[in-house]
This record gives structure tokens, C-alpha cells and sequence, in this order.
């Protein structure tokens, strides 16, 4: 038996913007590949989105619901495209900066949760202090530079408590041995 | 805790200075492990970049916008629903009455084909000219319509005009040439020279023989006969055939591009000024002095700007441009003038 999407998502829209919040984010991130302006990205995966909703009671999607939005976004980037190569053919510009980057476009998008997840694990591989300048910078927003110079001040501090104490110590053992 | 990991950051981010790069240069070359840590530190401001992008995108107002699309989408649908229902509901009595009028035309269609008439019309303010099947020659003035047939029939070359007509007709002794016009008066000719005016709001027929003869008939009758110089008056309203001496130039002068007027009425002047210039005269004349004017004026190339200031200098009057009216049917649009006769 073949069950619809519309049937999985139900008739209230509840499922259906849980999936919207989920992907829109990432969509618009992958079309920014395709083309330049942010807008019409956006404009681009609200048009996928809608037409998936228009024929929800009418596809089944045999693979990945991602999959799917991802490569309905993709269609219709190349026809925005494909739209706007025309036209310059006529205006006569130069092949534009998003046409020269949709020459490779990984196919995969990543929740936010993902990339998040991704990123905890990617800094716990690496030794702790990375993570501390990290959410430094991310969290408390503290620059690098900032964080250069805290951390230089604490170790010239440092340093110099240590000379300072190995010193009076000399001294100290200076005092015993008389 | 050294400067290592700042300047991977600040490296992968791509805010490092030049002097800090050759330092990141040295940390690379120096070990295998910095190098892996810079790898690292390069996924992850690469995934926090992607976050950062991310981030900056309103989910919300994004969600809205695409159900507006979701909407005018199911609107669309909608309309296209009725409409298919609409026609479909159209489409039945549609087709019986096409085919029902198919039949009922069909017999009516083959009889004009066979006379396979064809209209030209002179657009206002313009002269068209003619070469008919048997090689007359015809000029039509501007807003005047003329019908013939792709081929005459035997015995009789038949034309239908409307507005104004100048006819070169081959001699055919045999085939007489004959103008119909809306009027019900035509004129029967052999081969001659002569001009037809008969414009739908003229009370007159007016036909000047320039050479040769032609007859004038109403209803396969024929009421009198011209000579050359002689133009025939029909008057509609009354059915009364007057014959007049005329002046053949200034009546047939037109298909020259020229408007030449002698001895013409104030009415006569800018009756056929509006029709070469395609403009809608409006006389005022509250003192009753047209009568006392007179005109004889040649025009050719002049634009009716120029054409109104010359009759300014020729008779006391004043006048008034309108804005350009659209006609119905018309592409072109027809001006309105108000002349006033001044004491």
C-alpha cells in the first residue's frame, strides 16, 4: 500500500510546519549556492514548500522527505537560473558570481540541530583549550584579539608570580643556608 | 595555553594579519598534530558559519509567506475548477449552435465566395488607389470604402462605393462599369473619367463626368446621362436627379494629394477639410454670414495647423482645437476644431 504524504502529515498543519522550521533554514543556505540574492532564495524554498503542500494528498515519496525538498529546491534554482541567463543573454552582462558558483553543489543539507551536533563533536576531538577560546569568542562574544590579550596579561602574569616567587624563595633558602 | 588556537580561528575566520599568517606557516610546518588541529578548527567555523547563515533567516515570517503562496495557489486551482466546469457546461450548447448555424451559412457562404468580394478602405486623412480585375483604375479619398469583386462577372462590371470615388474606366463596350452606392443611385459607365462622391452623411450623390458618358440609374433605370464637364446631383431624401455644370479640376483635383476649392461655401470648405484631415468641424455662425463668403484656395501639402491660419487671413474667424477624440473601431483618432464666424 502506498500512503501519501498528505495522509502522514495529517490535515492540520502542525506536522507540516514542524518540517518547515526543521529544513527552511538549511534550503535557504543550500539555494544561496545557486543564487546570489537572499530574497529570492527564500522566495525559491517558500515556492517548494507550497507546491509540496498543494499536492500533498497526491505524492508519495518513496525516498527521503530531505531528499526531496532538497532536490525540488535545486530544480527550480536552475530555472531561476536558466530564467535569468536568458534574459542577460539579452541585457549582455557578464556570466554573474552565482552562475559561476553552481559549477559543484553537495547535494545534502543538515538541520540546525545537525550542524550543531556536528560541531560539539568536532570541538571534543580537539584539546579543551580550543573550546574555551571558541565560546569565548561564539558565546561571550569576546573578540580574538580580546581573548590574545587576556590570555598574554594572565600568562605574563604568570610569569611573573613564578619569578617572583622562585625569587623570594632563592632568597628564603639564601636566608636558611647563612 | 599558547597562541595556537587563537590564530587557527582567527586564520579559519579570515581576520589573521599577514605577520600572524607566516606565524599560523611555521605552527603547519612545525608538526602533524597542528596541522589536524587546524583541519579541525577549519569543520568547525565552517559549521558555524553554515549556523551563523542559518540563524539569519526568519523561519516565521518565511512560513507565513509560503502559505500566501499556498493560498493564491488554491485560488488558482479553484478558478481553474469553475472554469472547466463553466465550460464544459458551455461547451455542449455551444456546439450545437455552431453546427447549427454551419448548415444554416453554409449555402449563404458559397454564394459570396463565389463573388469572392474584396473591400479596400482609404484610412482617414490618406488617398488609396486601386487597380481593379479589368484594369481600371480607381482612387478612393480618405475614409471612403470601396467593394469589388476579385473577378467581374459577364456582362456587367459591378463596384460598391461609399465616401468619395474617382474612376479611370477601361473601355469595354460590351461590360458596362457600373457604381453602386448606398443610395440606390448608380452609375453605369463604358470607359470614361469621372468622380463619385456619396458620404453616408452627404445629402447629395454627386457624380462629374471628366471625358467620355455615363449614365445615371436607379433601380436598372436609367434617369439621364452626362456630358463631359456636367455633374449629376442625386438628392436622397427627395429622390431628385438634378444636372449642374461643374468644375471637373476642383472636383477631381484630390487624387493629387490637392484640396482646391473655388467658389465653395464655408460649409463645402470645411466639410471636406474634415475629411482629408480627418477632423470634426463645428461651425458657429450666430450673425448668418457664411453666405456672404466665398472660397478659392488651393491646398496640397499643408498640415491643418497651417491650413487654419491660412483661412484666419482669408475670412474673419476664430477658432478652437479640442483634444483628440477616439473613434469607435478607429485606430486613428479624430480632433475636434470649433470655428467661429466673427463680424
Amino acid at each position: 500500500m502506498k500512503i501519501s504524504l498528505g495522509y502522514i502529515l495529517g490535515e492540520d498543519e502542525t506536522s507540516f510546519k514542524g518540517l518547515f522550521n526543521l529544513y527552511y533554514p538549511p534550503l535557504c543556505v543550500y539555494a544561496s549556492r545557486y543564487i546570489g540574492d537572499p530574497s529570492s532564495c527564500e522566495d525559491i524554498v517558500q515556492e517548494a514548500f507550497a507546491q509540496l503542500w498543494a499536492k500533498k494528498d497526491r505524492i508519495v515519496i518513496t525516498g527521503s522527505l530531505k531528499n526531496y525538498l532538497v532536490s525540488t529546491v535545486r530544480n527550480l534554482c536552475i530555472d531561476c537560473l536558466r530564467k535569468n541567463s536568458s534574459h542577460m543573454r539579452y541585457v549582455k552582462t557578464l556570466p554573474s558570481a552565482e552562475e559561476a558558483r553552481s559549477d559543484y553543489v553537495p547535494d545534502e543539507i543538515y538541520s540546525k540541530a545537525e550542524i550543531e551536533k556536528m560541531l560539539d563533536k568536532a570541538l571534543d576531538s580537539l584539546p579543551d583549550s580550543y573550546r574555551m577560546v571558541f565560546e569565548m569568542n561564539r558565546i561571550e562574544g569576546i573578540s580574538y584579539d580580546e581573548i590574545a590579550r587576556m590570555m598574554n596579561i594572565s600568562v605574563r602574569t604568570a610569569k611573573r608570580y613564578k619569578e617572583h616567587a622562585q625569587k623570594s624563595l632563592e632568597n628564603k633558602l639564601k636566608d636558611i643556608g647563612k | 595555553m599558547n597562541r595556537k588556537e587563537i590564530l587557527f580561528f582567527k586564520q579559519c575566520y579570515g581576520v589573521s594579519s599577514p605577520d600572524e599568517d607566516a606565524e599560523i606557516q611555521d605552527l603547519l610546518s612545525e608538526s602533524k598534530s597542528n596541522r589536524a588541529e587546524f583541519e579541525k578548527v577549519r569543520e568547525i567555523t565552517s559549521l558555524d558559519m553554515e549556523l551563523e547563515r542559518m540563524s539569519e533567516i526568519d523561519t516565521a515570517r518565511g512560513y507565513e509567506r509560503m502559505m500566501g503562496k499556498v493560498r493564491r495557489k488554491s485560488k488558482r486551482a479553484y478558478t481553474c475548477q469553475i472554469m472547466m466546469k463553466a465550460c464544459a457546461i458551455m461547451a455542449l450548447p455551444l456546439l450545437i449552435s455552431v453546427t447549427v448555424l454551419s448548415v444554416m451559412t453554409s449555402s449563404l457562404k458559397k454564394q459570396l465566395d463565389s463573388r469572392g468580394w474584396q473591400e479596400i478602405k482609404a484610412a482617414p486623412g490618406t488617398i488609396a488607389s486601386v487597380e481593379l480585375p479589368d484594369r481600371s483604375k480607381v482612387w478612393l479619398n480618405s475614409g471612403s470604402t470601396l467593394r469589388y469583386p476579385s473577378r467581374f462577372r459577364k456582362g456587367k462590371r459591378e463596384v460598391q462605393m461609399e465616401g468619395e470615388a474617382y474612376f479611370e474606366v477601361q473601355a469595354d463596350k460590351k461590360n458596362p462599369f457600373c457604381v453602386g452606392t448606398p443610395s440606390g443611385l448608380e452609375a453605369v459607365a463604358y470607359g470614361t473619367r469621372f468622380n463619385v462622391t456619396s458620404y453616408p452623411d452627404d445629402e447629395n450623390v454627386e457624380t462629374t463626368l471628366a471625358e467620355g458618358s455615363v449614365s445615371l440609374c436607379i433601380g436598372d433605370e436609367e434617369k439621364c446621362r452626362l456630358n463631359p464637364g456636367e455633374c449629376g446631383l442625386y438628392i436622397k431624401g427627395k429622390d431628385q436627379l438634378r444636372i449642374e455644370q461643374a468644375n471637373v479640376y476642383e472636383k477631381t483635383v484630390w487624387i493629387e494629394g490637392k484640396t482646391v476649392f473655388r467658389n465653395a461655401t464655408v460649409e463645402e470648405v470645411f466639410e471636406r477639410l474634415g475629411r482629408k484631415y480627418n477632423v470634426d468641424f463645428i461651425i458657429h455662425d450666430p450673425y448668418r454670414l457664411s453666405e456672404n463668403y466665398r472660397f478659392r484656395i488651393t491646398f496640397k501639402d499643408e498640415t491643418i495647423q497651417q491650413v487654419m491660419s491660412y483661412l484666419k487671413l482669408a475670412a474673419p474667424i476664430r477658432y478652437e482645437s479640442g483634444p483628440l477624440m477616439p473613434q469607435s473601431g478607429d485606430m486613428l483618432q479624430k480632433q475636434r476644431i470649433e470655428v467661429w464666424l466673427e463680424k
